[in-house]
Parts: C-alpha cells; structure tokens; sequence
C-alpha cells in the first residue's frame, strides 16, 4: 500500500491537474484540453534547457528544494494503513518541510533582479506568515486531542468532539488555501505580477516548479482526506476511502475556484487573521476537553 | 456659451459658422487675449476641451495654426479658436499650465509640427519614438510620408523620488493586450507615482490620409484606427466630411448607422466585462461574458459580412441595405441576448470576491475627471452626465429614446455598472431602431467635395466620444484630419488613478477605463526598422482590452 503511495503521490497530481482544466471547462462552456495537458506541459518543460537569469545558486535549486519538500511532504502521508516514511514526531519534521517548500519560493525569487519575483516573494511571506501559523494551530488541535505527534497515529486515534469538528474545516480551508487555489493563488497570479516567483523560470526548472506545486497541492488535500478516512477505516479499505474523500474534496476546490475572483493580499490575510482566532478558540475548547 | 463668448470677446474675433451651434473664431490681433478665452470658457460649468487640431497652413496662410475647439453640451454648442503660429517664431501659450486635459495636445503639437507652447508643464516627447532625430517634423507640409530619418534613442524617463523604486509595466505584460509602458513608482506594493510612455503603435493614418488617399478611402482607413471601435470612427469621419461638405444622408441611413454603432457597443462592452472578470482571476465570467459576444459577432457578420471593421460606412450614406428579413434575425438575437445578460449580470454581481475586488478602487473624483476632459463610462462612473448620443446627437439617437447611466463613486466598479446600464440600454435602442427604420435610398447624391470646408463632429464610441476633425483640400484629397480618440485623454488620468493602490491592482484599473493604444497613437510616422512607410495591416490593429 505505502508502494502504490509512492506512485500516487508524485505521478497523479498532474493527472488531477488535468481533471480540473476539464471541470473549469465544462462550467464555462468550453471543451476544455485534454486531462493530460498538464503532464504534456512539465514533460515538454522537462526536456527543455533553462533560460538563466543570474549565475546565483539559489535559483538553481530552489525548484529541486521545493521539488523535494512536496515529495517529502507527500511521504510522510499514509497512503492506507500507514506512510511512507514515518517516525515519532514527523508531525513536526512535516510543518518544517511544508515551510521549506515556501522559503524555496521566496529564495529563488529574491535572487533575481525583478521586481514582479520580488512581489511575487514578498506575497508569498506575507501569506505564509499567517497561513504557515494557521496551519500549525490547527495541526496542534488534533495532535493535542490526539496526544501524538506522529501523523498516522494522530489520523488513526482521533475521536470526534466539538475542537476536532472546527478542526477539520479549519484544516479544509488551510488546505484549500495552501493548494493555491483562486481566490488564494496571490503569489502566483498571473494577470497581476506574471506569476511572481515563477516568472523568470524557464525550461526544466519551471516543469519542476510546477510540478512541485501539484504535488504540494495533493499533499494538503490529501492530508485532510487521511484525517477524515482513517479514524473509521483500515487497511485497502481505508486507501479507497481516503482516495473517494479527496477526489470529492478536490471537485468541489475545483468548483469552487471556478466561481470566483482572486482576493488582494490584504483581503486574504483578513481571512486569514480570522482563521486564526477561530483557531485560537478552538485550542481553549480542546484544552478545556469538548 | 456662444453668445455669452461673443458678448466678452466679440471685436477682436473673426467669426466662421462652421454648422448650425458650431462656430469658429480666428484670433486675428492680441495673443495675450487667447488665455483668457480659455480660462473663460473652460471655467463654465458643463464645458469641455473637445479637440485639439494643429495645422500647417503655410500653404495658404503663410502660418501654422493651433485650433482649440470647446464644447458645452448642455447648450450643445461647440466654440472653436484659431491661432496662427508664424513660421519665423513657432510658439503659443499653454492651455496645458492651466488645464490639463490640454497636456498631451500641446505635447503632440511640439512633436509632430514643431510649435512650443510656452509654458507646457511637461514639454518631453510624447508621440515620436526615441530615436528620432531633433528638429524633423513629420506633420509639416514639406515632409514626405515615406521619408524615415534616424537618430540617437534617448528618452527623459522621470527617476524615482523619496526611496520608491520602479515597477516596470509593460511594454509587454500579460494584461496589456497592446504595447504600453506605466512605470509605477513603488513603496513595497504601493504605488506612490506614475511616469507613462506609450506611442508605440503609432502608425501614420493623418499623414497617409493627407499624403495619398482620397475621401473614401481615408474611411477605411478611419475604421483601422481602432479593432474594437472602427465603426464609430467611420462614422465620426464621414460625419465630419458630410459636415464640411454639407451633405444630408438619408434618413434609412442614419438608422442603419445607429443600428450598427449600438452592435459595436454591445460586443465591445461585453468584451470588456470578459477582460475585468479575466484580470481578478474569474475566468467563469470571462468566458461566459465572451460566450455572449460571439453572438453579435455573428449578428454582425450577417449583417455586414464583416464580424469586425463591418466597412458600411461611406461619405454620403452607408454602402449596403438592410435586407427585410435581416430585420428579424436581430430582433431574434436581442431577444436571446437580453436573458443571457442578464444572467451573466447577476452572476457576476453575485460573485462576492469580484465585487471586493472592484470596490472603492482606482477611484476617480468628479473633479479630477473633468480637468483630465475624460469622457464616456470613465465620465459617467465619475458623476459628468455627458454622453454625445443625447448631448451632441447625430445618426437617428434624436429619434429614440434611451438613458444614461451615471454614477458618482468613480471606481472600478461604478464603471463596470455603466457599461452593464449601456448593454441593457443598447439592446433596448437596437429594438427601436429596428423598430422604427424608415424605407428609402441609402446614400445621398452629391457633387463633388467643395476645398478649404471645415467639419468637426463626434461619435459615441463604446470608450467615449471619438472626435474627427476635417479641412478639406484640393484635388479630392483631405487637407488635414484629426482624430481623437477618448483613451487619449482617458489615459492621462490613470496616473490619478493608480496612486494610492497596488500593483495588484494596477491591471484592472488600467483596464478599467478600457484602453485602446492604437485608437490613441494613430496619427503620423512610418516603421523605423524597415525605414519604409507602412500601410496599415490587420496585425497592427488594436485588439483593445
């Protein structure tokens, strides 16, 4: 089961990638490509030479750093019954490597002269610093009810009661928000600043770039399928359950996205801020024990 | 305004009825006086700079001259003052230090003609590329269209002031469907300044109409000023000929004249919402918006055979009928359409996040809309109550019966509902027109064009009112044609616009005035790569946003 994880996790997402231009579609009248556009895209980007902007480093590696942070991210999930790489808390070693992934972002951004990257960056740090928290205490709610910190006990042993209920849509929302969707793909928005800190990526390291993004994109999603799945289920059960819970969770992302406009990065941190009280009452009312 | 100009400034002046309520005065002694005229008039509630025409009249008035024509549309009157410029001492005060509306007029002047108007507050190139060479004036008499000098490419772009620093955007940027240069001076996301340079469409259609065209070929190319709006510049066009050669077109061709312009505001409106909703990553609204649009196309194409640049308008009349059962199949089209706008307007209106998005930005004053002389939805979201269909009526818009949308809070959302009000407003004026559109001849007979005639007249284009000014010549050739287009002055007042918000969102609002480069950039000057003169080729044409 933790094989077949290992091929679902980095091969699907561009799939489902390619499922969503299909549902837009579809709710906007038009044919639409077909589901395996995005693949054909990272695949030709893929065998394509970089352009290089500037000799740094850290442009380079950054779309491998981020590459690697999802795939680890996408790793420590359980795919069934349990996750690829697991250890006790790898529920922390999880926050680390998901703030990797935007600190690569942000670093390979900064090191070029433009300013739409450097807006790109500054978006992406602003967002972090209130999503990364939000995502934290939201995390911290289950690992508290829990006692654990290791994310496939915690998904085995939750119970239901009145924090861990406001927990998982706290958790659908930060998922929603992490995976980059309008109204919050802010730092990446196209028709604003070129797609921010990708926009002076090319070739190969932009297929990674967008790759990686995919896959983080499945990673969040597919967290909150695992804690909604496994607390009632088992073993391939439990995989076909996780996989019917996050396809559905991702449809309706997708329909969701599809209806509406892309907030301003104060309109969202507004959000966010809110997100974080309600998560901040939520940890009172699980420490008080509902 | 006329009489009241005439009872100040009367003696001095030399009077010229150019129409019926359009009159034009010569400043014949007392330039000093000309300032006063200005401030006279401009300062009178409801007045507007109109047009600004600069000629070389060597030829027959041993001068240049500068034409600043008002309107006052309430009166529906329209005032124009000429001044010669001698050859020997090529100057003129500024109307620009004291309204600004006149800046890139006088800016245009200096570049094409080579006349200083003392006192410009800001006097840098504004329609020449950078490396042309000082001192060549493409719109003088004595250039040839085809000549193409080079020089050295230098251009005075304003440096960043108090720790901002620049935010390039464009000339090429996902949401610029057309080269344009707005160099945003930024304090982390804010925009604290605005430097523009634009002009890089700028193609020759006056020097090419006034070097080898004859009347009715310069109407098609008046309908390639503009991708979107072209028949609302051929209409101003042969207005203004019609005009000066007072010529009366048949009714049943002023009726398929508005028919057609209200065709052309309904896609190029829709077009717009599609692009609004597109900028703040609503690609549902986009594409149903364009969904709609395709329909007219289509009307249009069996209408005229043309989708787009539908070329029925010539001087005199339009050059095809209306066939009878043609008349049905745009009732049948509003019809459908009236649901799916509708529909589509309530659902983007029910869309909370693009409405936030719209909301109390890019908000333009009343005040600050009328110094920049902005015109159509720009104006009306502003709070002017100015629409040149009901204010200076031509076509049979004096035979129907529609509103005009106004609003007062001046941001991107106000002209959003301006342009959603006119959709609704244009289906409802087509039924009219259909309605009530009389039999009879399409084109009017007459001789040929009399030389040395004047007409000025305006259209309202979907952007505003496009103002075509025409001195005919000899040998059936134009003497001098102007065009303005309303993203001429719409434009200036972006940089009002864009201080104070983001670079998030600088699109939409440079979007919301909806803008059209080569509309604005036409006039003289051949391609400097190939060093040939260039005619105008589809490529080149405006796909406005």
């Amino acid at each position: 089961m933790e094989l077949l994880g290992a091929i679902v996790a980095p091969f699907l997402p561009p799939l489902l990638d390619g499922v969503a231009r299909k549902v837009k579609a579809l709710i906007q009248n038009r044919m639409g490509p077909s589901i395996f556009q995005t693949w054909y895209d990272i695949i030709t980007l893929l065998s394509m030479e970089p352009t290089l902007p500037t000799g740094s480093l850290a442009f380079r590696l950054a779309p491998y750093i981020a590459l690697a942070s999802a795939l680890c991210m996408a790793f420590m999930l359980p795919y069934g019954s349990n996750s690829i790489i697991n250890f006790g808390g790898d529920l922390i070693a999880f926050i680390y490597v998901f703030t990797l992934f935007s600190a690569a972002l942000v670093f390979g951004a900064l090191s070029v002269e433009n300013s739409y990257s450097h807006a790109g960056a500054n978006r992406e740090l602003t967002l972090s610093l209130v999503f990364k928290p939000l995502f934290t205490i939201t995390i911290g709610i289950f690992a508290l009810k829990t006692g654990s910190l290791s994310i496939t006990q915690i998904a085995h042993s939750i119970s239901p009661s009145l924090s861990i209920v406001g927990a998982y849509l706290l958790l659908l929302y930060v998922a929603y928000v992490e995976a980059g969707f309008i109204p919050y793909d802010i730092a990446e928005a196209e028709t604003e600043i070129l797609e921010g800190p990708l926009s002076e990526y090319s070739g190969r390291l932009l297929g990674l770039l967008k790759w990686a993004l995919q896959i983080k994109r499945f990673a969040m999603i597919w967290l909150f399928a695992s804690f909604v799945t496994l607390p009632i289920a088992e073993g391939v059960f439990a995989f076909v359950l996780q996989m019917m819970v996050f396809l559905l969770a991702y449809l309706l992302m997708v329909t969701y996205e599809s209806l509406n406009a892309r907030y301003r990065l104060d309109q969202a941190m507004n959000q966010g801020m809110k997100g974080i009280v309600i998560g901040a009452v939520l940890t009172i009312i699980a420490w008080l024990g509902w | 305004m006329i009489r009241e100009f005439e009872e100040k400034f009367g003696p001095t002046l030399e009077k010229k009825v150019i129409a019926k309520n359009k009159v034009l005065y010569t400043l014949m002694v007392r330039r000093e006086d000309f300032i006063n005229m200005t401030k006279y008039i401009l300062n009178r509630p409801n007045t507007r700079l109109f047009t600004m025409v600069g000629m070389d009249e060597r030829n027959t008035e041993e001068s240049f001259s500068v034409t600043y024509w008002f309107l006052d549309w309430k009166a529906q009157e329209v005032i124009g003052i000429r001044l010669y410029v001698p050859e020997e001492e090529p100057s003129f005060p500024s109307v620009g230090a004291i309204h600004k509306g006149a800046i890139w007029f006088e800016r245009e002047v200096q570049d094409l003609l080579g006349l200083e108007a003392e006192g410009l507050p800001d006097p840098r190139r504004l329609i020449l590329p950078d490396d042309w060479p000082e001192g060549v004036y493409p719109l003088r008499e004595d250039f040839q269209y085809y000549h193409s000098p080079m020089g050295t490419r230098n251009y005075p772009y304003r440096e960043p002031k108090n720790n901002s620093t620049v935010h390039p955007m464009g000339p090429y940027h996902v949401a610029l469907d057309e080269p344009a240069h707005f160099r945003l001076f930024v304090k982390g996301e804010e925009i604290v300044d605005v430097d523009y340079r634009g002009f890089y469409s700028h193609r020759g259609i006056e020097k090419l109409a006034r070097g080898r065209l004859n009347y009715n070929q310069v109407i098609f190319i008046a309908e390639r000023v503009c991708g979107i709006c072209g028949f609302a510049h051929s209409i101003a066009y042969a207005q203004a000929v019609e005009e000066a050669a007072k010529i009366e077109i048949p009714d049943r061709a002023r009726y398929i004249r508005t028919i057609l312009l209200e065709i052309e505001r309904l896609h190029s409106h829709l077009l717009w919402i599609g692009v609004a909703a597109h900028l703040t990553g609503f690609d549902t609204g986009f594409m149903r918006s364009w969904l709609i649009r395709e329909k007219v196309m289509e009307l249009a194409e069996r209408l005229t055979g043309n989708r787009k640049t539908y070329g029925l308008a010539l001087v005199g009349g339009v050059r095809r009928d209306l066939l009878d059962y043609r008349k049905s199949l745009i009732l049948e089209t509003i019809n459908k359409l009236r649901g799916e706008v509708n529909e589509l307007v309530d659902m983007l209106l029910a869309t909370k996040s693009f409405i936030k998005r719209c909301e109390g930005i890019g908000v333009l004053s009343k005040e600050k809309a009328r110094e920049w002389d902005t015109a159509g939805p720009l104006a009306r979201a502003s709070g002017i109550d100015y629409d040149t269909r009901r204010d200076l009526p031509y076509a049979a818009y004096d035979e129907l019966s529609f509103n005009v949308p106004v609003y007062k809070e001046g941001d991107v959302l106000a002209r959003a509902l301006v342009r959603i009000d006119e959709v609704k407003e244009s289906i409802s004026l087509l039924e009219q027109a259909v309605d009530a559109i009389p039999g009879g001849p399409v084109m009017a007979e007459f001789n040929e064009i009399p030389s040395w005639r004047e007409g000025i007249s305006a259209v309202e284009a979907p952007r505003g009112e496009n103002t075509h000014y025409v001195m005919t010549g000899e040998i059936n050739r134009i003497y001098r044609w102007r065009v303005k287009a309303p993203t001429y002055n719409n434009l200036q007042a972006v940089s009002d616009m864009l201080r104070g918000y983001t670079i998030g969102d600088a699109p939409l609002i440079v979007a919301s005035i909806d803008p059209c480069y080569s509309c604005t950039e036409r006039v003289q000057v051949v391609d400097i790569e190939s060093g040939k003169a260039k005619v105008i080729s589809f490529g080149g044409m405006g796909t406005c946003p």
